[in-house]
Parts: structure tokens; sequence; C-alpha cells
């Protein structure tokens, strides 16, 4: 029943805020997530740099609030979530600077406006876009995202990492891709628990092949990651945030299914065969005639018979 | 005999392809990949900045090369091909939403197959001469602003304009019915039953208009029992109806419980919370909110705009 006064109230709304609502709904395929770049209450140079840039890497689905905010995502999420409902972010980039932690970086998802992961990071030797000379890439073009390492496969805060930034930096997902508009990479390796992030803009070449060959430039920003604290969401949440519409499951196929090589194989189903109305050859003896008085069959006739 | 030609070419590996080996882990649909085989930590931290480079470069050209082997189509600004589908698992921003039920209509127009049809939304309105919009305010072809009605006979109200003003009023009761209707079909059982059946009580009671002795009789009751003591030790008014108060609660008997029921009365309550579809509590709720619209359409007429010159003056009615 509370749910049928959800529903009048909503019913009720008009002009604008009836749009806002709207706009609020939940889509069948979601495109993009938007993210706000936070700034905490006390915040270095650095931080305050490095949470411009990150934004711009972002941009255009990105809002930058880069006033002071009394907020410690680890203790007390509830402000950030009230964020996301207002500008309707659901990735949030949070950089402070405090004595205990200093150029503190926490990147944290929400599912349904509720906090889900956040991992936190320590930035150490950081150089801005801006202070790499030359070429940059274009805002809205989908990046390539590479990871280098191999706790990115095995080591579990890490290959959330890895999920997180593909969530974060992948840019729309589309089903068409122009070649041409690629240009900008992303590379995250991993040495002795320090992840190094940075980011190139490429260059096609031609080679007089079908295939181009791929130049980087660094474009910045470049810093090194050191993990702090984390938190993950559990499996049921998980499991819950990873729901795939009905409409858009694949229907499983009965009785089709591939062989080792690759072939189709189908599988056909029979009734059982009714022998009484199958129809065999059956020899002249056999057959019913109308006349009155049946003849013989010569022996002739029974030899071609059995040869056939 | 020289060799060493043929020994060069061999050697010339072309330029898209890499001198490390392929053991990458592609997601092609994020344009991701994962190469966790490559590093030597030692010699690899020598010079760092320049082996991830190297190290990026290579992937890179892989990735890219995978997508270069898929068959595009070629436009003016250059190859589009089709990506596949992202195959890393990644959360959704929102929960799937839920299906919306469909409404009488809905459903009845799903089985004949009707389908929706386009419709402008301007049409011709001929007695202004001039295209208006279909529905809304100032709508072409609008009923209620005819100033004169040809009487062809088939008048039978008193004043038509009044009949037709009431006529519109029953449409938007209808309406507001239906689409509550619709909201009660979509739950499930004894709470659809339930809310059907105040709905229907509702809007019978919605067309009568409270005369104003009844609003003030209604308005009276409540202040009647607004005191503390609802109403006990107040000044009676002459004549003043006895007010009926509401049930007093029935406790269970301490010294002689009620064991049959004991067990049934807390199943109930268990019921109550864990079933959050029957909540008759806020059904109420819900009816008063449906309630107090139309007492608000019914009590309050829509004022006329204050530019009382531009009122177009009422043509005398014609006589039968």
């Amino acid at each position: 029943m509370q749910q049928v006064i959800k529903k009048i109230k909503k019913d009720n709304l008009k002009g604008r805020a009836k749009r806002v609502m709207k706009k609020k709904e939940p889509q069948i395929v979601e495109v993009v997530k938007s993210a706000m770049f936070v700034s905490g209450n006390k915040t270095s140079a650095t931080i305050r740099q490095t949470l411009l840039d990150l934004y711009m890497l972002k941009k255009p689905h990105a809002i930058h609030l880069s006033r002071k905010h009394d907020i410690h995502p680890f203790d007390d999420e509830v402000p950030l979530e009230k964020y996301s409902y207002t500008y309707e972010c659901s990735w949030f980039v949070f950089g402070s600077n405090t004595k205990r932690r200093p150029n503190n970086l926490i990147f944290g998802r929400l599912f349904d406006y509720h906090v889900i992961e956040m991992m936190e990071f320590q930035v150490e030797d950081y150089k801005s876009i801006s202070e790499f000379e030359g070429q940059k890439c274009q805002n809205e073009s989908k990046p390539c995202l590479i990871f280098n390492g191999e706790e990115f496969e095995h080591k579990f805060e890490y290959q959330k990492f890895r999920n997180m930034m593909i969530d974060l930096y992948r840019g729309k997902v589309v089903s068409s891709l122009n070649l041409a508009a690629i240009d900008k990479i992303f590379s995250f390796t991993i040495i002795n628990n320090k992840i190094y992030f940075k980011v190139y803009v490429s260059q096609l070449k031609r080679t007089g092949t079908k295939f181009p060959r791929i130049e980087l430039v660094e474009m910045g920003p470049s810093m090194i990651l050191t993990l702090r604290r984390t938190k993950f969401a559990t499996e049921d949440t998980m499991k819950l945030a990873t729901q795939v519409h009905k409409s858009l499951k694949q229907k499983k196929k009965k009785n089709v299914s591939q062989s080792n090589f690759g072939d189709i194989v189908g599988q056909i189903h029979l009734d059982q065969q009714n022998l009484s109305s199958i129809v065999t050859k059956r020899p002249k003896a056999l057959r019913r005639t109308k006349r009155k008085t049946q003849e013989k069959p010569n022996d002739n006739e029974l030899e071609k018979e059995k040869e056939k | 005999m020289d060799v060493s030609s043929i020994l060069n070419k061999a050697e010339k590996k072309p330029l898209h392809i890499p001198e490390k080996n392929d053991d990458l882990q592609y997601d092609i649909g994020n344009l991701t990949t994962l190469d966790s085989l490559s590093i030597n930590s030692e010699e690899f931290l020598k010079d760092v900045d320049n082996n991830i480079k190297d190290l990026t470069r290579d992937n890179a050209q892989l990735l890219i090369n995978k997508l270069f082997q898929i068959e595009g189509e070629l436009t003016d600004t250059g190859v589009v091909i089709q990506l596949p589908d992202p195959t890393t698992k990644i959360p959704r921003e929102k929960p799937v939403p839920e299906e919306k039920p469909l409404t009488k209509w809905e459903k009845f127009a799903r089985e004949k197959g009707i389908k929706k049809r386009k419709k402008s939304r301007k049409v011709w309105d001929q007695n202004k001469q001039q295209w208006g919009y279909r529905s809304g305010y100032g709508k072409a072809n609008n009923e209620m602003d005819e100033v004169i009605i040809e009487d062809k006979g088939e008048i039978e109200a008193e004043d038509p304009f009044l009949q037709r003003k009431q006529n519109k009023q029953k449409r938007i009761q209808q309406q507001k019915k239906n689409e509550l209707m619709n909201i009660a079909r979509s739950k499930n059982g004894k709470v659809a039953k339930q809310t059907e059946r105040v709905i229907e009580d509702l809007s019978k009671q919605a067309g009568k208009r409270l005369t104003r002795k009844q609003r003030l009789q209604k308005m009276f009751r409540v202040v009647q029992q607004s005191t503390a003591s609802h109403g006990l030790f107040d000044k009676r008014v002459k004549n003043e109806p006895k007010v009926k108060l509401s049930k007093k609660q029935q406790f269970n008997s301490v010294t002689e419980p009620d064991l049959k029921n004991e067990t049934k009365n807390h199943l109930d309550v268990l019921d109550r919370i864990l079933d959050h579809t029957d909540v008759s509590i806020n059904l109420e709720k819900a009816i008063n909110q449906f309630k107090d619209t139309i007492d608000d359409a019914d009590i309050k007429p829509k004022q006329q705009k204050k530019k009382s010159k531009s009122r177009k003056p009422r043509k005398p009615k014609k006589k039968k």
C-alpha cells in the first residue's frame, strides 16, 4: 500500500518535478555512469590537482565539487549518498590531505544511491597534465585500458581495482566504434604493490598493411598509488547489482549445442514410429486383388522380389 | 650464394607486430586488456617510466590489432566496427527496473493486437479558423468555449452550459477512478479487493457535493473532540448532538488468557509485519489523499480570472 501512496504522489507531480523524477528512474540499459570529484576539508595542492586532472579525464560525465567538504567517507557515507542523489552520480573520487593520511585519494562507487565499494590510496610522484608537453586527447573518445601485472589477475583487492577503473573510465558502452577515434590509453602497472597510473595519447601510423602501428606520447597525469583502506561489497549486493533485465537475457536454445570444433550440432527428437501404418514395398503375393480367383505367383517373380 | 638479403627479410618483422608474445586477456567490448605475465620487477624497476611505456605500447598494439581484425564499414570519418558485448561484470547504477503492471486498456489492447498510432499535436479549429492544440489549455474545438449552443431539439437540460460543465467533471472523476482501479488491480489478492471496494464507495460519494450545513456539521464534529478530554468538560451548545467516541480498545484478559486464539493472534501480527503488501492502515491514508482531491475539486470551483472585462457575456438561453 505504501507503494500505492508513492505512486499516487508521483502521479500528482507536474511539470519540472515530474521531469526530474523521470530522469532518475532506473533504465534497462545503462550507458554511462557519472562521477563527482569531491575535495575534503583539508587538501594539498597535489590532491587538488589530482582531482582536477581526474575530473578532466572523466568529462563530460563528471562534476567537480572543489569547495571544502567536511566528509570522511570511511566513517560516514551519508553525505556522499546525498550528493549522489542530487547530482545523479554513481561514482565519487574524494581527495584529502591529513597528517595521518597525507595525499589521500578515495575511489568509491554507489549502487542505488548507497556506497558499496571504496578504495583508499596514497598519491605519490604526482605529475599533472599541464606538466606534460604535446598533444592532448579528445574528451569524449573511448579510451583503451591496459592493465599490466599479475596482481590484477590473482589478488582480490587489485582485481577489484581493475574492475573499478574499467567502470569509471570506460566511457559510454557502445556497440559500434570508429577506429580513427581511438586516441586515449590508460595504463595501470603494478610493481611491488604500487600502482603506476599513466595516461597516453596514441598515434596510429600507417604500415602498408591493414594494421596500423601505434605510438604513444605521455599526456599525464602520472602518479603512483599505494593502497590504504578498503571497503568491498558483499556477494549478495554484487549479485543484486549485476542483475540483467529479463528482456536482455539470451534465451537458451533447446537442442542446439556446439561441438569442440565449433560446429553447431542439432538434436532432433522423434515420436515412436507407428509400424502398422508404415509404407513399405509389398510383394505382389501379399497384395489384395479384386480378382475372384487368386493366382499363385510365378517362381521368377519371387526371385526378383528377393533380389530387390 | 648470398643469403643475407633473404635473412634480412626474415628478420624484419612487420611494424604492427610487437616483439612480445600475445598472452593477454581481452575484453574487447570495454577496450581493455590484462597482461599478467610480462613484468619482471627487478629489471623493470631500473627504468620504470620507459619500461611501462614500452609494455603499454606493445599491449595496446595487440589490442588495436584485434580491433582492426574485425571487419568494419568504411565511412567518411573512418572505419566503423561493431564491438562485441563487454564481458567484465560491472555493477549497475540502479536496480533493474520493475516491470510496470499493465492497465486494463493496455491489457486489452495487447490481447487484441491494437497498436498506438501517432496523432498530430495540432488540429484545425473550425470556429476560430486556426490551428490549435489537440488537448490542454486553450485547446482546439473546445466544447466549453462555445458561447451559443444551437438547439436542434435535443437539449433536455435546463441549463446546457451547466450540463456540459457537470459532464466534464464526471469524466474527470471517472478517469481518476479508473487510474486508481488500475493501481488496485496491480496489487494481489486481498489488498486489491480491499482497495477496489473503497474506491468504489468513494467514487459514489464523489459526485455528491456537501451542502454548507453539512460541511459545518462536519467541522463541528471535529471541533467537539479537539480538547484533551475529547469534549467531556466543555460547555455544551444548545441541542448539541452527542459525540460518538471511537471504540475502546479491548485488551485480552490476563487472568483468563484466550489460549486458543493466542498463537493465531501472534501469527497475524507477524504476517502483517512480514507481508508488506497488506498494510491496512496505510490504505486509508492513500484513499484520503484521493478523497482530498475530490473534495477540493468539489468545494472550490475553479475561480474565474479577475479580468471580468474579457469575460464574454453569455447569450440568453433559447427557449424551447
